[in-house]
């Protein structure tokens, strides 16, 4: 049984034996050992509703999430992302109809991060992307009633493939359907035992899916909320994740 | 695992730019003060905890390379598991060489040991 203290208060959480399967072939494990599906499970009940990990949207509307993310990932720093997209919105180039010209200098222009001076990678062909993306914005009105439909939707976009779809669907509808198996993810998947190393993430984006959603349903978790808290934890804790891989076959 | 890098990029507005539980520095991990419970008990060793005393709170490298966070008393002992809100900026502290003690708040006799882990 975990235990916590809670405004004031001992609280408790009953979870199922290490050895019980939560399914086929993937045990609980302890929960006080790091990466174990209990050890997440319960660091989502121990941080709470009030976690600043679950603070996720970038965005204030579908067009700015899908900005946002579109500018980031790809190996960049996740700040060098935010950075260039909070540019795009206060140049007021996120309409659709800004040249493309614009929105390439303003990618191209160095940013200040921190104290330091970067330069967004790919400013050509993010900012042929981004104007493509708001122009289609414009054009086509998004399937907003269904975070399926709006992320297969995201899927004809130039530049957007599942995990950067999922997680514009994930940030803006708060969806339990949709899995963003960026690397922390995936790292926390194959820790887990519930993904394989011979997975292949550009072969098996959907599969693997569908098994960390039975995963959270499983173990009576919101997935929207499960991902961001093992986001938040795998991207810290990066040595000992490093350390926890080379065990895994 | 074949294509599963490139890193990741997102981010949450609430931790955009910086570590989500803040920083490791060392103002950061001196003013670090968390009430949590010891969970996991090992009885032969908490039924002989007293009120006030100080456990020494370390990384736990198992088999297979898993790791825990735990107290252990003066000989060294391990009297059970810690698992507090701040878990991700204790275990930064300590990996930058920061040592933290948990003391014990009350009588262990029978029920949860509570402890509040600060600085040594």
């Amino acid at each position: 049984m975990v235990t916590t203290w809670r405004d004031g208060e001992i609280d408790h959480l009953q979870l199922p034996e290490a050895d019980v399967e939560i399914l086929p072939g993937v045990r609980w494990g302890k929960f006080d050992e790091f990466f174990t599906p209990a050890f997440w499970v319960s660091r989502s009940w121990i941080d709470g509703e009030n976690s600043p990990h679950l603070d996720y949207s970038i965005g204030r509307s579908l067009r700015e999430e899908i900005a946002a993310c579109l500018l980031g990932g790809h190996g960049m720093p996740a700040e060098v992302g935010v950075a260039a997209f909070h540019r795009m919105r206060d140049r007021g180039l996120l309409n659709g109809t800004s040249p493309l010209n614009e929105i390439e200098n303003a990618l191209t222009e160095p940013m200040i991060i921190g104290k330091r001076q970067v330069r967004y990678r790919y400013p050509h062909t993010k900012s042929r992307f981004l104007a493509a993306a708001m122009q289609k914005l414009n054009a086509e009105p998004a399937p907003i009633h269904s975070p399926l439909e709006l992320r297969s939707w995201l899927l004809t976009f130039s530049g957007i493939g599942p995990k950067t779809a999922s997680w514009i669907t994930r940030n803006t509808m708060h969806s339990d359907d949709v899995a963003i198996l960026d690397i922390h993810i995936i790292r926390a998947g194959l820790l887990m035992g519930l993904f394989s190393p011979k997975h292949s993430i550009q072969r098996d984006y959907f599969d693997m899916e569908t098994q960390l959603v039975a995963f959270a349903r499983a173990a009576g978790v919101s997935l929207s909320r499960f991902d961001s808290i093992i986001w938040c934890y795998m991207r810290q804790m990066n040595q000992m994740v490093t350390n926890a891989l080379a065990t895994v076959a | 695992m074949s294509g599963s890098g490139g890193g990741s990029g997102r981010i949450g507005v609430g931790g955009a730019g910086s570590a989500v539980e803040g920083g490791s520095s060392p103002d950061d991990c001196g003013s670090l003060v968390v009430e949590t419970t010891l969970n996991s008990p090992v009885s032969a060793v908490v039924a002989s905890l007293k009120k006030g005393e100080k456990l020494l709170v370390e990384i736990h490298i198992g088999a297979g390379g898993v790791n825990s966070l735990v107290a252990k008393n003066a000989a060294g002992q391990t009297a059970g598991s810690l698992t507090p809100p701040s878990l991700i900026k204790i275990l930064k502290c300590i990996e930058n060489g920061f040592q933290y003690v948990a003391v014990v708040l009350n009588d262990a006799a029978g029920g949860v040991v509570r402890v509040r882990i600060q600085g040594q």
